[in-house]
């Protein structure tokens, strides 16, 4: 299976690992460390079969890590993928740190200029500036209507912190949110009031 | 747009909805579910765009209930839902015509089913329903302003007449599954295909039933649909269910016993005879 994971890379330093836990069996995740919690789901959930591209979204200004750990992340996927042996291969796409129209458009382009027909999608907003998440929808809503893609998993790894140091992790899923809004974003309905009370509908489901 | 029904059909029946675990897999769950809904919608817009793509909201509020009432023994999915869908259109059709045809007037459908059986009654004495005396009459009867008695009077006629009529597009309704789907009755029942299909399975289950029982499920239910038995084909008088003495008082005077006057007859109580209807329908689904 063609499977594009698209990764936020964090721009600070020192990102620590952890294990992350799901109490939901159709995202399961492994017992092993990581700093990235797509990892811990791909360890349980890559096949032998699978081709992976791996589309790491990196920021760029004078203080950012991003390269580090965009490289962190890579040692951390062939280390899961030694004993998986899928095929695996890594492209960066870096922009400039800044808030600009034109950045956000670019990035989005850039993002679906590497993403391919007839794929599986599944992304890491864990990390990241603010923009990033709704950067990703867009580029996912327009591969999903125009390139035949499915988007499978939109992984977010929850943490609380305690004295600084990250504690209770566990990854979420935000997919039931994105479909909730394809099937809004389809549906026709002139009245408000009948809209509001179909997505109560849709939300019970 | 154009929908390819080929398309959704594969995907509505290919789905894993139905094979995963809503509370083990309630992220997998959802996310196919909401799919689901979406595959319905445009499944139905493939079918006939102008028809259904309108009706989103009665799409999604259907969708849910199939998904959440569906298990493996109601057949493939899409079946039911199809059936499902059918009857649930013919009661946003007959919404739409009975508001067209009351054109803005809120009448209850205890009022609706009144001013019928008062008609009915005068008809049945030969009184002619277009007088003054009668419309003053049925308007003191009822609480209404003459001018309303009058309008309704003059919309009344066709369903009294015939438990079928033609809407602009040639489509015929029957009167007997719209009022039910109007008044609220047990959708399980309406799934139904037609009237002959649900007086079978009624037939089936109230053979099974002790003496005592009968007696009162058939008073009930004939009590409860012999407003439209008159005017559906004369077949249905031949069901074992059907008590003929309501059907025939209904007949003459238009006076239908009520749940009370069941009660009393049987030496019960209200509550008792309730129970009593519900496990019979509980046995019908």
């Amino acid at each position: 299976m063609k499977k594009i994971v698209i990764c936020n890379v964090p721009m600070r330093e020192n990102v620590d690992k952890s294990v992350y836990t799901s109490a939901d069996l159709s995202l399961p995740t492994s017992s092993r460390a990581v700093r990235f919690p797509i990892n811990s789901f791909l360890e349980e959930t890559l096949n032998p079969d699978d081709e992976l591209k791996l589309v790491l979204l990196t920021k760029n200004d004078e203080y950012s890590c991003a390269q580090k750990n965009a490289e962190d992340f890579i040692t951390e996927i062939d280390e899961i993928n030694k004993n998986i042996g899928a095929k695996i291969e890594f492209t960066n796409i870096d922009t400039a740190f800044s808030q600009e129209q034109a950045i956000h458009e670019q990035l989005m382009a850039s993002i679906v200029d590497h993403i391919d027909v007839d794929s599986h999608i599944l992304a890491d907003i864990t990390y990241g500036p603010k923009d990033m998440p709704i950067v990703l929808f867009s580029a996912m809503g327009f591969a999903e209507k125009f390139l035949r893609c499915e988007i499978d998993n939109i992984i977010y790894g929850q943490a609380n912190f305690e004295n600084g140091k990250v504690v209770n992790t566990k990854i979420c899923d935000m997919i039931p949110l994105y479909y909730l809004n394809s099937v809004t974003d389809t549906i026709h309905c002139d009245e408000p009031e009948r809209a509001k009370h179909m997505l109560k509908t849709l939300l019970s489901l | 747009m154009k929908y390819d029904r080929a398309e959704y059909e594969t995907k509505i029946n290919d789905s894993p909805l139905f094979s995963l675990n809503k509370e083990t897999q309630y992220n997998a769950y959802r996310k196919e579910a909401l799919k689901m809904v979406e595959y319905l919608y445009f499944y139905l817009c493939a079918i006939n765009y102008e028809k259904y793509s309108d009706l989103g909201c009665e799409i999604v509020e259907l969708a849910n209930r199939c998904i959440n009432n569906y298990d493996i023994s109601k057949g493939v999915f899409l079946h039911y839902f199809n059936t499902a869908w059918k009857n649930e259109y013919k009661r946003i059709r007959q919404v739409n015509i009975e508001d067209d045809k009351y054109r803005g007037l809120h009448i209850s459908e205890t009022d609706k089913r009144n001013v019928r059986r008062y008609m009915r009654l005068a008809q049945n004495r030969g009184v002619d329903c277009n007088t003054k005396e009668f419309t003053e009459c049925l308007s003191n009867a009822m609480n209404l302003t003459e001018t309303e008695v009058i309008e309704i009077i003059g919309m009344s006629e066709v369903a009294v007449i015939s438990n079928e009529f033609r809407n602009e597009n040639g489509e015929i309704f029957d009167l007997f599954d719209m009022e039910k789907s109007t008044e609220s009755a047990d959708r399980k029942l309406l799934q139904a295909e037609d009237v002959h299909t649900v007086f079978n399975r009624i037939e089936e289950v109230y053979n099974k039933l002790q003496d005592r029982q009968k007696k009162i499920i058939s008073d009930v239910i004939t009590a409860k649909i012999c407003d439209n038995l008159e005017d559906i084909c004369i077949w249905a008088e031949h069901f074992d269910f059907i008590n003929i003495e309501i059907l025939e008082r209904y007949k003459k005077t238009g006076e239908i016993p009520t749940q009370r006057d069941i009660a009393q007859k049987y030496n019960r109580d209200e509550a008792s005879i309730s129970r009593t209807l519900k496990q019979f329908k509980e046995k019908l689904c």
